[in-house]
């Protein structure tokens, strides 16, 4: 099931609200919890929630030794134990086909597998149970007693499937004692649609557009249906996968739960570096706290650490070496801008250029995310140089009719519109046009926007999510 | 005190509209406005329960019996108008994913024959598990939900072939509305998978955008090289080409969008061994490229365009062409085609398009084989189709495994045509010059050609088929080498 479904707008999460309401009893709500979840999950993978719950044993346990032991060997081991495990069943399940691929094309040998139809969400609750058993090893957080209560945070549909990776010990408090504040359900109200228009008005859109330059024969494309391809993918997986984490943090609101903000208007960077603190921050930090800096940081073997996290990082984002070559792509650029900027203050430098070189890094770096096969993605980005071709009647076409579309999607990729709404707030003050606007025009707004987003879900058939890959 | 609005409000309206959809299920089976079969409700089995497919089954079917669809429908549509300008020459484009080869249930594309598709590096072809040929947008990319749509389809077809089959084949005349209706569910129409996604709309007529590869064309020639080898020496075997309505767009910036349909159809015919004749039409329609000779929402030619086709090819054959006048025009209004359900053009809806049919004056019996096994007589030009959304089938009544039409004249010439769709509006032309002419459809025909052309003496053999269908793939041209004996 996702979030942008019709099911789960009218049918599951209704159900949910009213259970979870109803039901007095705290150990009753987190078991509403539990199950719905659990259901949720076994909607799309009704076999696979078989590792789900095998992971949340293995790893409840863990947790119990890395506490218990805390400071001798059997919670180090424990902590080795999880990380075997858990990264074992990742790379089973998502990484062997790949791996029996590399080994053939290597040695020549045809080893044949087919590998395992991937689990969705297991490079999420994966690194969620790893983070837990770390933080516990460490002592930043008590190990749960309940094994309820540590299922309840694995399997809480809210972002088991596509994010964002939630460490236990940021909700550990909120699993114990939820209020229900009505200003936090309706700030997760507010964001869920956010999220859900994202997904429905902007990222399935863009999708559709891109399809003609993504898909078509490019050898007959002009450099600017290339480029206009690739901005349409470059909105689309921005807006499906913000859109999905502020639907997972809607949801989370509406919980009663906090979660940790995962974008930040990546698209208003101007630097790849600042560009990934931006983008999908809960896996960045993931890979700082647990694997960048126990393997040295910026102290020992700098340069080393970095590529070994953009390694991964590509790895983490799908089986197949395209993935990683775009991670490395971002570490050597981090690694690059790093080194100019002992020699350029990047504060002079006028605005404009940031924008534009971010602009121009992104569409390659979705290039090479974009194409698995690394030939394809090669003719691309040859197609995005050739000054030889650069405009034709498609692009011409295409650039006409969504030019709307393009704008208004430029703008909701930054924080203008926020801006501009705590601007008229500010402005208003307390008048009479201040509490129409508070008590009508804001309220039935959103509302609209809800409204109208559901109606174009009906109508449109195209509505995967993008990282559900994971 | 705004919080409460917006609580109150949402959480009203989800389980508002969700109430609605219990008490006002629409069952319905068939999308008029999209064209296309509802998703029934999936059957409980274990394989699907594990794969996940029978609850992504219970959401399509959830989706599309929804509370108000077809309006909800309606208005997304609308709203995508708003996406941007479309120009003096209201000039859309429009890209869907392609739909499903028509392709027999039984059938696979790996059947044996082996062609390399190096030029068209976005095809992704694969067979599912009940060797239906859907096509992907990249191996891993996630389905959508048209292919879903195709597989409901597929499915609905199969329960309609079996309940065909129940009822023993009756060899009397079979003449109800409901053979009809079964009939136009399972004419899957000619459209390829992955050719057949790029769509141009200009003013109120929509085009499909034309490209092909030489090894689909080279293959296609081949095949009927292979076919025209084991005739005797003295069989005529003829090619027709038929090219599609962008060939002859009045503006050269649109036209060359697409590739020349012109160079597809040499590269084919320079294929060809001494056996096979190729017919030039294309002259011919060029002249009357300014007449009404393609639907405006359709792909096929109209009876017109086929018409001028037909003047070609008899002179071809050395006879002369009856003038159009000889037959008795017939108008059918408000036709809507497949290119009005590939995008839904608010333009081209405003201005139909009208099915003219030239009524053969020869009399004639006309059998069909259906592929439920049943045999029915209906006339050639078939008026039931009058009433229904897709009006070409007044043509032959689709496409059909095998079909005869064996007409009053004597001469004691007989035909054998191999055709896709749009050999539909030619054939009812060759009534005027011929004794018997059996209609093969090679993607439904199950038997040998060959043998049932020597089984009938028959030494004279027509290929009409559109370059859309064969110059852009192989799949064709694989269904004539399975015929091809």
């Amino acid at each position: 099931m996702v979030f942008s479904s019709l099911l789960f707008i009218f049918v599951f999460l209704p159900i949910n609200l009213i259970l979870y309401y109803i039901i007095k009893p705290r150990e009753w709500k987190n078991g509403v919890l539990i199950v719905s979840s659990l259901v949720f999950y076994a909607w799309g993978e009704p076999l696979w929630v078989i590792l789900l719950l095998f992971s949340s044993v293995v790893d409840f346990f863990h947790g119990k030794i890395a506490e218990r032991y805390r400071g001798k060997w059997q919670a180090k081991g424990a902590l080795l134990s999880s990380l075997i495990i858990n990264l074992g069943l990742l790379v089973t399940f998502k990484y062997s086909g790949m791996i029996v691929d590399s080994f053939n094309a290597l040695t020549g040998l045809h080893f044949v597998f087919n590998g395992f139809l991937l689990p969705i969400g297991i490079s999420f609750y994966t690194f969620q149970t790893i983070s837990y058993v770390f933080d516990v090893y460490r002592g930043e957080v008590k190990a749960q007693k309940s094994f309820f209560k540590f299922l309840m945070f694995v399997s809480l549909f809210h972002q088991l499937v596509a994010g964002p990776i939630v460490r236990y010990k940021d909700i550990a408090h909120e699993i114990e004692h939820r209020v229900f504040d009505k200003n936090t359900f309706a700030l997760g109200i507010e964001r869920f649609i956010f999220g859900l228009g994202k997904k429905v008005i902007f990222a399935n859109t863009a999708g559709e557009i891109g399809r003609t330059f993504l898909e078509g024969d490019f050898g007959r494309m002009s450099m600017a249906g290339h480029w206009i391809g690739m901005l349409m993918f470059a909105f689309q997986i921005y807006f499906d996968f913000s859109g999905y984490s502020d639907m997972a943090i809607g949801l989370g609101k509406m919980f009663g739960f906090t979660y940790k903000e995962n974008f930040n208007y990546p698209y208003v960077s101007r630097s790849a570096t600042e560009f990934w603190r931006r983008w999908h921050i809960s896996l960045g930090s993931f890979f700082r706290d647990y694997l960048y800096i126990p393997l040295g940081g910026n102290r020992k073997y700098h340069i080393r650490n970095i590529l070994v996290v953009w390694f991964l990082t590509g790895l983490w984002h799908g089986a197949s070496w395209n993935f990683v070559l775009w991670g490395l792509y971002y570490g050597i650029l981090l690694i690059v801008e790093k080194g100019l900027s002992n020699y350029i203050s990047f504060k002079k430098v006028p605005k404009i250029f940031g924008h534009i070189y971010l602009f121009v890094v992104t569409i390659f770096g979705w290039t090479l995310f974009y194409f698995e096969d690394l030939t394809e993605g090669l003719t691309y980005m040859k197609g995005l140089v050739n000054i030889g071709f650069i405009w034709d009647t498609s692009a011409e076409i295409v650039l006409m009719n969504n030019l709307f579309f393009i704008v208004l999607a430029s703008i909701c990729a930054t924080p203008i519109l926020k801006t501009l709404g705590i601007k008229i707030s500010n402005m208003m003050n307390g008048g009479k046009i201040s509490k129409v606007y508070e008590y009508v025009i804001y309220p039935f707004g959103l509302i609209a926007i809800f409204i109208g987003t559901f109606i174009l879900l009906v109508g449109q058939s195209y509505n995967p999510f993008l990282y559900f890959r994971f | 005190m705004k919080q409460k609005i917006i609580i109150v409000l949402f959480v009203f309206i989800i389980i508002g509209v969700g109430c609605l959809n219990v008490l006002f299920p629409s069952p319905r089976l068939i999308s008029e406005l999209e064209n296309r079969t509802l998703a029934v409700i999936p059957e409980l089995n274990k394989e699907e329960f594990f794969t996940g497919e029978f609850f992504s089954g219970i959401e399509s079917y959830y989706s599309d019996h929804f509370f108000k669809r077809e309006l909800f429908v309606m208005f997304s549509q609308r709203v995508n108008e708003f996406k941007g300008l479309v120009g003096k020459d209201s000039v859309e484009l429009i890209t869907t994913l392609g739909r499903d080869e028509s392709a027999t249930s039984d059938e696979s594309i790996a059947d044996g024959l082996n062609v390399e598709e190096s030029d068209r590096s976005h095809e992704a072809e694969m067979v599912s598990e009940k060797g239906i040929l859907l096509e992907y947008q990249k191996k891993d990319r996630i389905v959508s939900a048209n292919d879903l749509n195709q597989k409901v389809r597929n499915l609905a077809k199969e329960e309609i072939a079996f309940s065909t089959t129940l009822e023993p084949a009756q060899l009397d005349t079979v003449d109800n509305d409901a053979v009809l209706e079964q009939l136009e569910l399972t004419d899957d129409g000619d459209f390829s998978g992955g050719m057949m996604n790029e769509f141009l709309v200009v003013n109120d007529s929509s085009y499909e955008i034309f490209t092909y590869s030489e090894t689909s064309c080279a293959f296609y020639a081949e095949s009927i090289n292979d076919f025209a080898a084991q005739l005797d020496e003295s069989d005529k075997v003829y090619s027709i080409v038929a090219p599609s309505h962008i060939e002859f767009i009045e503006s050269e910036k649109y036209r060359s969008m697409a590739e020349s349909q012109a160079d597809a159809t040499n590269f084919i015919n320079s294929g060809f061994n001494g056996q096979v004749t190729p017919v030039n039409i294309y002259n011919s329609l060029g002249e009357h490229s300014d007449e009404y000779i393609y639907f405006r929402s359709d792909h096929h030619w109209t009876a017109l365009g086929a018409y001028y086709a037909y003047t070609a090819f008899a002179k071809t054959i050395g006879d002369k062409p009856y003038e159009l006048d000889a037959f008795e025009k017939v108008d059918i209004e408000g036709f809507l085609g497949t290119l009005y359900n590939a995008t839904y053009s608010r333009a081209v809806k405003a201005n139909p398009d009208t099915v003219s049919v030239y009524k053969p004056f020869v009399e004639s019996t006309y059998t069909i084989y259906t592929k439920g096994n049943q045999k029915l007589n209906y006339d050639v030009i078939n008026m039931y189709w009058k009433k229904k959304p897709n009006k070409y089938m007044v043509f032959l009544s689709g496409d059909n495994p095998l079909s005869i039409i064996d007409t009053e004249l004597d001469n004691g010439k007989k035909i054998m045509v191999l055709k896709d769709s749009y050999g539909n509006a030619f054939i009812p032309y060759l009534m005027n010059h011929y004794d018997e002419i059996y209609i093969i459809d090679p993607r439904h025909y199950d038997a040998g050609a060959i043998t049932l052309a020597k089984e009938n003496d028959i030494h004279e053999f027509l290929f009409i088929n559109s370059a859309i269908v064969v110059a852009g793939h192989t799949s064709f041209a694989k269904k004539i080498y399975k015929v091809s004996y």
